[in-house]
């Protein structure tokens, strides 16, 4: 080596040669297969939202309302996204560095600045290019619903996704390079939401966000409430960049040992992601965000609690696994509570804009109370976690799994209740076929979470290898992935059959009643299914 | 004073303690290491042994306490360019073949001639055959040879190995033995965490954790480690 030994140059030398060797490797054909397939699916997303959701405009009153409170719930929606950066941010986050770059590059005498400013800005390109085309989008369906300029609203619905995702990392950033506690990034993201949150109940504009959120309504002619949307846009900009600068400032002040930790854990989550494997994925992101169970429970059961619980399904099995699941219940940590909640609350929501007329937002609704049955089956995914724990105890797997399903169909009941009980609230919509409709939403869910644990996850390639004509393979693919959740959003269909019964002027609550039953039973027919197939597999052969 | 007194030792650790939450995982305690010895650091599992090192090595921060290698702040720049660590499992790249890692390793830190000490090193560790291959193929006792490679490969006044001797054949136990005492030979500090009492009778100097406290400090003679490492 002739030249001067520069850590620097060495680390640019490096990261240009695996650049370059990455690609190398990159298959040109496959990337220009799934850009093609990105594209297409994203334009049909546009299409379908722009004009399947609903083409109608806005009423007068709506235009108006948009006028004194839009600016103030954009910058909600801002607050929103920056207690989630500060968040990361507390948590070592939102770099995922690779963890031999922790070992070797920030052990070495180089500034810390310098080997991360790349990955940094990286992150916040990827942020900002998802943010300006989500921007966009949202632009698209404003355009059509709403007074001004369609290109306006788009471009300015773009300008004010980039800056909401550039404030949001940025935040993430600077919470990391400050190193923030926990609490104190708590503190400081709901000082932020109430702000936000203020101005939008009194109508006011003090928060910055809520002057950055007019950027948000773009074109929109007449008195808008937020300031000019030249000022909107400056604010924008320069809390944007200034944070950014800030965090770029702060940035080899990151705590190692966060990033180290962090860095193994996203490599194994990256891993699980290329296997599709949803409860590695649901683990591991568990242990990136430090989400422990509770050291001690919200409160205690009594021992040899449950016998009466028990007496009602006569069997002891019945007491011991709902006592399982009861005592797990009991040790969510407040996050949990919280996520499960908000997922409920959107549920909810989604449900009531669904019999509104929006009838996408079932796919919400199902999403969100999916999501939710993730965390609710923790008991029985533990379980089937360790098969070969399974097979130890005395008691078939499918009547396990009974068993364990009863307090988590509970939990989404109660869940999607409140939910929907706030949705109710707020909306004002009827109350009779959304209360009747989280039965089977809730049902349906739990299959659907349980589907998710017992289907395990197969690639591409095996199942090339199954059929016969490997082009079957994409199709069962995504019919394989999508099933678990598809079960979940089937589980709202009786409000859309409440609501066809609306225009059919029949009762829409014994439209939701009986289609209700119908789904119920086929979501206990799936489990029953499903546990009986787990069983199966795990049957010893008999000699 | 001579010159040599005003020196800093090259490890001086004062009042360090180290909490995971509630738990006291590492002292308080004061550590000073002076250059040219060989320390083995033994005690149970979880009596704060990788901590310690972790510690010193700026990967871990202190809840209180100071930590100085050779004068500077652990973690800070001259710490940094002073401190090897093998910490408890190799952590490599995937896409780099040995040489590479030995490469950029050695430029990291600013070396210009490192290609025929880095040759040497792999010959007598045994990888000689295998410095094109990737170390993501490699078994685990060639990728601990090859973390262990990584961290002699660069200069350092202190060398931090956290239980390198796991996944090692007893010939590859025996040349990094030498290679330690070589290392300490030649005026660096060596701290090697172990349980095994063949490696820590090597050592000049023995320190025992237990509970996040030292309980011994002293000279690593046959009859004291067979009373650490029973």
């Amino acid at each position: 080596m002739g030249e001067a030994a520069s850590p620097a140059l060495a680390l640019r030398d490096l990261r240009r040669a695996r650049h370059h060797r990455h690609q190398a490797d990159v298959d040109w054909v496959e990337t220009l297969y799934r850009v093609y397939v990105t594209v297409l699916s994203g334009a049909a997303v546009i299409w379908l939202s722009a004009s399947k959701v609903s083409d109608a405009s806005a009423k007068k009153g709506g235009v108006a309302d948009i006028r004194d409170h839009g600016a103030a719930v954009l910058g909600l929606v801002v607050a929103f996204l920056v207690a989630l950066g500060l968040r990361s941010g507390s948590r070592g986050g939102p770099l995922s560095l690779e963890a031999a770059d922790v070992r070797v590059v920030l052990l070495a005498p180089i500034r810390r600045r310098l080997a991360l400013r790349a990955p940094a800005l990286h992150q916040v390109r990827s942020a900002a290019f998802v943010g300006l085309c989500l921007g966009a989008v949202v632009g698209n369906l404003a355009g059509h619903r709403l007074p001004g300029h369609f290109a306006g609203w788009v471009a300015a619905d773009a300008g004010f996704g980039l800056v909401a995702a550039v404030l949001a990392v940025g935040m993430a950033l600077l919470a990391c390079g400050l190193r923030l506690p926990r609490p104190a990034a708590g503190a400081v993201g709901l000082a932020v939401l109430a702000w936000s949150a203020a101005d939008v109940a009194a109508g006011t504009v003090t928060s910055p966000l809520t002057i950055a959120g007019r950027l948000g309504l773009g074109p929109l002619p007449g008195d808008v409430r937020g300031g000019p949307l030249g000022l909107a846009a400056a604010v924008g900009a320069v809390a944007a960049v200034g944070v950014l600068a800030l965090a770029i400032a702060r940035l080899g002040h990151m705590s190692l040992e966060a990033a180290d930790h962090r860095g193994r854990l996203a490599a194994q989550l990256r891993f699980a992601l290329s296997l599709q494997d949803l409860r590695a994925v649901i683990l591991l992101r568990r242990r990136l965000a430090a989400e422990e169970p509770r050291a001690r429970p919200w409160i205690a059961l009594r021992r040899g609690g449950g016998r009466r619980f028990g007496r009602l399904s006569g069997s002891e099995t019945g007491v011991a696994v709902r006592r399982r699941g009861l005592h797990s219940l009991m040790r969510w940590p407040l996050t949990r509570v919280l996520r499960v909640g908000g997922l409920g609350i959107a549920a909810g929501l989604a449900a009531a804009g669904a019999w509104k007329g929006t009838t996408p937002l079932v796919v919400v609704a199902g999403v969100a109370l999916f999501v939710a049955a993730l965390d609710a089956l923790e008991p029985l995914a533990q379980e089937f976690d360790h098969p070969t724990r399974l097979d130890s105890f005395p008691v078939p797997p499918a009547q396990l799994a009974d068993a364990a399903l009863l307090v988590p169909a509970a939990v989404l009941a109660a869940t999607a209740l409140i939910g929907v009980a706030i949705a109710l609230a707020v909306t004002g919509v009827a109350a009779g076929p959304l209360l009747i409709s989280v039965v089977p939403a809730a049902a349906a869910a739990v299959a659907g979470g349980a589907a998710s644990l017992v289907l395990e996850p197969v690639s591409a390639a095996e199942l090339m290898s199954r059929y016969p004509v490997p082009e079957a393979a994409g199709p069962v693919l995504v019919a394989r992935l999508g099933f678990a959740p598809a079960l979940a959003v089937a589980g709202w269909l009786p409000l859309l059959a409440g609501r066809a019964a609306v225009h059919q002027k029949v009762s829409p609550e014994a439209a939701v009643f009986q289609s209700g039953i119908a789904v119920a039973g086929l979501s206990i027919f799936v489990v029953r299914i499903l546990a009986n197939h787990f069983q199966r597999k795990r049957a010893v052969p008999e000699p | 004073m001579t010159k040599k007194e005003t020196r800093p030792p090259v490890l001086e650790v004062k009042g360090l303690m180290r909490r995971y939450a509630t738990l006291v995982a590492l002292g308080p305690l004061d550590l000073e290491v002076e250059e040219g010895e060989f320390v083995a650091l033994v005690g149970p599992n979880g009596a704060g042994k990788s901590t310690l090192l972790a510690c010193v090595a700026g990967l871990l921060d202190p809840t209180e306490g100071e930590v100085r290698v050779a004068g500077a702040r652990a973690g800070s720049l001259p710490a940094r360019a002073a401190t090897s660590y093998l910490g408890d499992e190799p952590v490599l790249y995937d896409d780099l073949s040995l040489e590479e890692h030995l490469e950029y390793v050695a430029r990291l830190h600013g070396l210009l001639d490192w290609e025929r000490p880095a040759a040497d090193l792999v010959t007598r560790l045994g990888l000689e055959d295998r410095v094109d291959d990737l170390p993501a193929h490699f078994s685990k006792g060639m990728r601990q040879k090859t973390s262990i490679a990584l961290g002699l490969a660069r200069p350092f006044q202190l060398l931090l190995a956290d239980e390198p001797f796991d996944g090692l054949d007893p010939p590859s136990r025996e040349v990094l033995t030498d290679l330690l005492s070589e290392a300490a030979a030649s005026g660096a500090v060596v701290i090697v965490s172990t349980h095994r009492l063949d490696i820590a009778e090597r050592a000049s100097r023995a320190i025992a954790l237990f509970d996040g406290q030292i309980t011994y400090d002293g000279p690593a003679d046959q009859a004291t480690m067979h009373k650490l490492l029973p």
